[in-house]
């Protein structure tokens, strides 16, 4: 009996440190998430008229990742180097 | 007869949760006004789906025409922007998409969502966004024939895609005079919505007062809801869908009946039946945590009184601040932090990965830990259970007190 209280005691601070663990871990996911949400302009990705220009996440880029899906359109685009 | 101070004197424990009550349902109001008053958006920028616009004309509140200024002054229409919102799992996710003059998709921008940050990403990942650039303005847009779903985010890729359809359509017919077919989606009726019926079939009979067989009724529920509910389906609750019943965001039911019987079912049973149907009896997360304990012989956890009253007390705590964090910010994807997605389909945050193992190995030595400390579903039902429980109390008060006005 003597020797199983201390463990017990024991047992229960490690059980206790692990759930006061999680509950720590529960607020830093809870506040990584209010700092790292994604702003809306993170998720755009649009196409460059008539180019091989891509907007992607609020850049253009010369990737010619699409090429093949599009008909050609009329040319609006101001702002192909190319052109 | 009892008096109201004989009352308090009596259950000094439920003296404080009342008020820890009161003070929880007045929070979550004061919370839903602040939060509706200060997440007005701004109208979002066209030029985000029509890049090659000098600007922007705003047509109607949702409609804008991308022109370009040339040289000697006269405009040039390179497109037009349409804004549309369809309901996603946890609330509207709203599409802004760039249509050009020759019909065709130049761009498709999320201006805002209410999914869950750790699904959402998933899209993003798949780069979902783009599957719609450069197809024709009327498209059907289905998922499944010119649109693959993104994996483990099929509700959030088809309120997408509805979205971008409506958007889509609106400008073909208001601008380019093309006519469009509407189209309805059919009502799903399938695997996951017969087997919650069934789950809640299985609890009602296991629920009864002496059912033989309770205990194996229980273990088989237990294993179906992890199964399907966990594993196949992935749609175990979450604060997130309560926070999104409090916002009034409701997924489209005619794709999403298992949500209306999930949540409608424990909603009612908690009422009329003043039970949780749910968590002893189905919850896929306490599923496994209980075939864990099976394993490894685990029981109940006792670290006195105190200690436990204090852990609770945390528990709740942790659960009101997720409430109050998702009607603050008008997103339910903020409430939720529960570690069900990293078990069931792989996906969380790395304080939620560490989380679940701990809990994983706690759970061969105690009975469900995640349950009994952490989850917020068990204080949320806790919250509802009782104030069922005292508003009946209170009716009861009242009638007691006619009876007794109209015989004297």
């Amino acid at each position: 009996m003597a020797t199983q209280k201390p463990q017990k005691k024991f047992l229960d601070k490690f059980i206790l440190t692990l759930v006061i663990a999680c509950m720590v871990l529960i607020v830093t996911h809870q506040i990584n998430n209010l700092v790292d949400y994604n702003t809306p302009e993170a998720t755009a990705t649009q196409r460059v008229t008539n180019s091989n220009q891509y907007v992607v996440d609020g850049e253009i880029k010369d990737e010619d990742i699409l090429e093949d899906w599009f008909t050609p359109t009329p040319n609006h685009n101001n702002q192909n180097p190319n052109n | 007869m009892i008096k109201k101070d004989q009352i308090k004197t009596k259950k000094p424990k439920d003296y404080w949760n009342k008020r820890a009550a009161i003070f929880a349902i007045v929070s979550i109001i004061i919370t839903w006004i602040i939060g509706y008053a200060i997440n007005n958006e701004a109208p979002p920028d066209c030029k985000m789906v029509l890049p090659s616009a000098d600007f922007c004309k705003p047509l109607d509140n949702d409609s804008f025409e991308g022109v370009i200024q040339n040289e000697d002054r006269t405009e040039t229409i390179v497109g037009w922007a349409s804004l549309n919102e369809a309901p996603g799992y946890a609330g509207p996710v709203k599409v802004m998409v760039g249509i050009d003059p020759a019909g065709t998709v130049l761009g498709t921008y999320v201006t805002s969502n209410s999914e869950t940050p750790n699904y959402y990403e998933r899209i993003e990942n798949e780069k979902f966004l783009e599957e719609f650039i450069g197809l024709p303005v009327i498209s059907p847009f289905k998922i499944g024939e010119e649109i693959e779903a993104v994996t483990r985010a099929t509700v959030t890729s088809n309120a997408i895609a509805e979205a971008v359809r409506t958007a889509s359509y609106t400008i073909a017919e208001t601008q380019l005079g093309l006519e469009v077919e509407t189209i309805i989606e059919p009502i799903k009726f399938g695997a996951p919505e017969i087997a919650i019926l069934g789950l809640y079939l299985v609890g009602y009979i296991g629920h009864r007062g002496n059912f033989k067989y309770k205990k194996q009724v229980r273990w088989l529920s237990l294993i179906i809801g992890m199964v399907y509910l966990g594993f196949i389906f992935n749609i175990p609750v979450t604060v997130a869908n309560f926070t999104s019943l409090l916002l009034g965001y409701f997924p489209n039911w005619r794709t999403n009946l298992y949500w209306f019987f999930l949540m409608g079912g424990i909603l009612f049973v908690s009422t009329v039946d003043n039970k949780n149907p749910y968590c002893q009896w189905f919850c896929p997360f306490g599923a496994a945590q209980e075939c864990l304990g099976a394993i490894g012989g685990a029981r109940l956890w006792s670290p006195g009184k105190s200690i436990r009253r204090n852990l609770e007390w945390i528990q709740r705590g942790l659960a009101f601040g997720a409430i109050i964090l998702g009607l603050l910010m008008r997103n339910p994807g903020f409430s939720s932090f529960e570690i069900f997605g990293n078990l069931f389909s792989f996906t969380g945050s790395w304080p939620q990965w560490v989380i679940l193992v701990i809990v994983l190995l706690l759970s061969l030595f105690i009975k469900r830990p995640w349950c009994n400390y952490l989850c917020p579903i068990d204080p949320i039902m806790d919250l509802v259970l009782a104030s069922h429980r005292w508003i009946k109390q209170e009716f009861r008060k009242i009638w007691q007190l006619k009876n007794l006005k109209k015989n004297s």
